[in-house]
């Protein structure tokens, strides 16, 4: 593996994702990468993938969250690397340790806590009344609940709002 | 494909909140060409197969699970509208069908809603369930008003073509299936460089806008080069960058054209014999008048 991954989670990342080891750092994804192609401060020489990989601890690198996963990288890799699956476990490694944009926090509760998304706004119903369509009003979001309360995420979230109440006083 | 081709209708969040005009449109025209959309209440968001699935993998795939099993109980297929959620709800439906530790977890944590996972039913996109249901052949047989001498550069988007080993939709990397799909209704899909490009909608998400506008340049430009006059997509997320993020990027870039982007099936309504203004033109930022001066000349 020629990706200097060196980070307190890399067996973490590595046990998630062990075919980035056979990254030889061709630099082919980086030919379809539109993160490396439009971000700042990307060239051919210091993508995207390497500037999220080889991060002393990727998951607080907050330029992961600009990757779309649109396995553009993963269709054209000579390797087989899943880059996506290790990006995928970044940003849970890092949504688990309260490194997440609060907009994505933001999206994850708006999910469970409601359902959709987006927020149902005033221009929304009258857009749809304006057209005939039956408001939207999403049903089922008491079983989001059960699930995030099984699958642990119910209990993250409320830890991440500790630490942040906890961050704020001091 | 099941009986009548019926569909539970998986309209997802961003289409009924932002962009009611094409579940409008969706409505209308699905059902004419033998689609037919079943309402289920009790569907959610997908959720979506970028942050969400990023943030917290197991949730995601229960919650996808949850929506594949209500289309189960009622014995359909499901039909999306979103790049977005036709990736969620394939991927999740595919490693469920796959990996039966994993769907025996998923079912334990659905338990509490008295939901379980079969296995037992496909997702398909809208221009998939078209593409494979009517068939490019059969979709002539729909056309009243062929769209003679209009320039489409059609832009397909990741989500609905990646992975390609899982979706088995078309080609991530030179994409061709939307192209038939405009080309069966007489138009003239052009065959620009940067097809297969993001639409950028990510750098949006995460609040990059000089990204998204360097970007949305660059294709828009492109576009315009091979004389396209409008474009054509199939997932509402595209549709938000080319039409409110070109809006911005036109600002920041002074653009000397507008290309307006239409909802596929937008255009198939108008190669159907409906007017521009009865596919909800209206509700869209850009708007040019060179475009509407063509397909009222065809």
């Amino acid at each position: 593996m020629l990706l200097s991954i060196e980070f307190q989670a890399r067996d973490q990342l590595l046990e998630r994702s062990r075919a980035i080891e056979r990254c030889f750092k061709c630099g082919t994804c980086a030919l379809v990468c539109p993160v490396t192609r439009y971000g700042e401060g990307y060239n051919p020489r210091e993508t995207f993938v390497y500037d999220v990989l080889s991060s002393e601890e990727p998951a607080t690198n907050q330029n992961l969250w600009n990757c779309a996963l649109c396995h553009k990288c993963y269709e054209v890799c000579p390797q087989d690397v899943n880059i996506p699956k290790a990006f995928e476990s970044l940003k849970e490694i890092a949504f688990e340790n309260g490194w997440a944009p609060a907009n994505v926090v933001a999206l994850v509760e708006s999910v469970i806590r409601t359902g959709t998304s987006f927020p149902i706004t005033d221009a929304c119903r009258r857009m749809r009344a304006e057209l005939n369509l039956p408001p939207f009003t999403p049903k089922g979001i008491g079983d989001l609940g059960e699930i995030a309360k099984n699958t642990g995420l119910e209990g993250k979230i409320d830890r991440l709002k500790v630490r942040r109440v906890g961050e704020g006083e001091q | 494909m099941r009986a009548n081709n019926k569909y539970a209708f998986f309209r997802g969040c961003l289409i009924p909140i932002r962009y009611p005009h094409l579940e409008y449109v969706a409505r209308l025209i699905l059902p004419q060409v033998g689609i037919q959309l079943i309402d289920l209440e009790e569907f959610t968001c997908c959720a979506d197969p970028i942050q969400f699935r990023g943030a917290d993998q197991l949730t995601w795939l229960a919650i996808a699970a949850r929506n594949i099993c209500l289309a189960e109980e009622e014995g359909l297929d499901v039909i999306c509208l979103c790049n977005g959620c036709f990736n969620s709800l394939a991927v999740a439906n595919d490693l469920l069908k796959k990996e039966p530790k994993l769907r025996a977890k998923v079912n334990r944590i659905l338990a509490d809603t008295g939901h379980q996972f079969k296995g037992d039913i496909e997702i398909k996109h809208f221009l998939k369930a078209i593409a494979d249901d009517i068939g490019i052949e059969r979709l002539g047989s729909y056309v009243k008003a062929p769209l003679h001498g209009l320039n489409i550069a059609t832009h397909t988007g990741c989500h609905l073509t990646s992975p390609q080993g899982i979706l088995g939709f078309d080609d991530p990397i030179d994409p061709s299936v939307l192209d038939s799909l405009v080309a069966a209704l007489g138009a003239e899909p052009v065959d620009y460089d940067l097809k297969s490009l993001c639409c950028g909608v990510g750098f949006s998400l995460s609040g990059k806008t000089g990204a998204s506008s360097l970007l949305l340049k660059d294709k828009l430009e492109n576009m315009r080069e091979y004389e396209a006059d409008c474009i054509a997509v199939g997932c509402p997320f595209c549709y938000q960058q080319f039409d409110l993020g070109q809006l911005a990027a036109s600002r920041k870039y002074q653009f000397d054209f507008k290309l307006p982007v239409l909802y596929y099936l937008q255009i198939l309504g108008l190669a159907m014999g409906y007017s521009i203004e009865e596919m909800q033109y209206g509700a869209h930022k850009i708007k040019d008048e060179g475009f509407e001066r063509r397909l009222r000349r065809g």
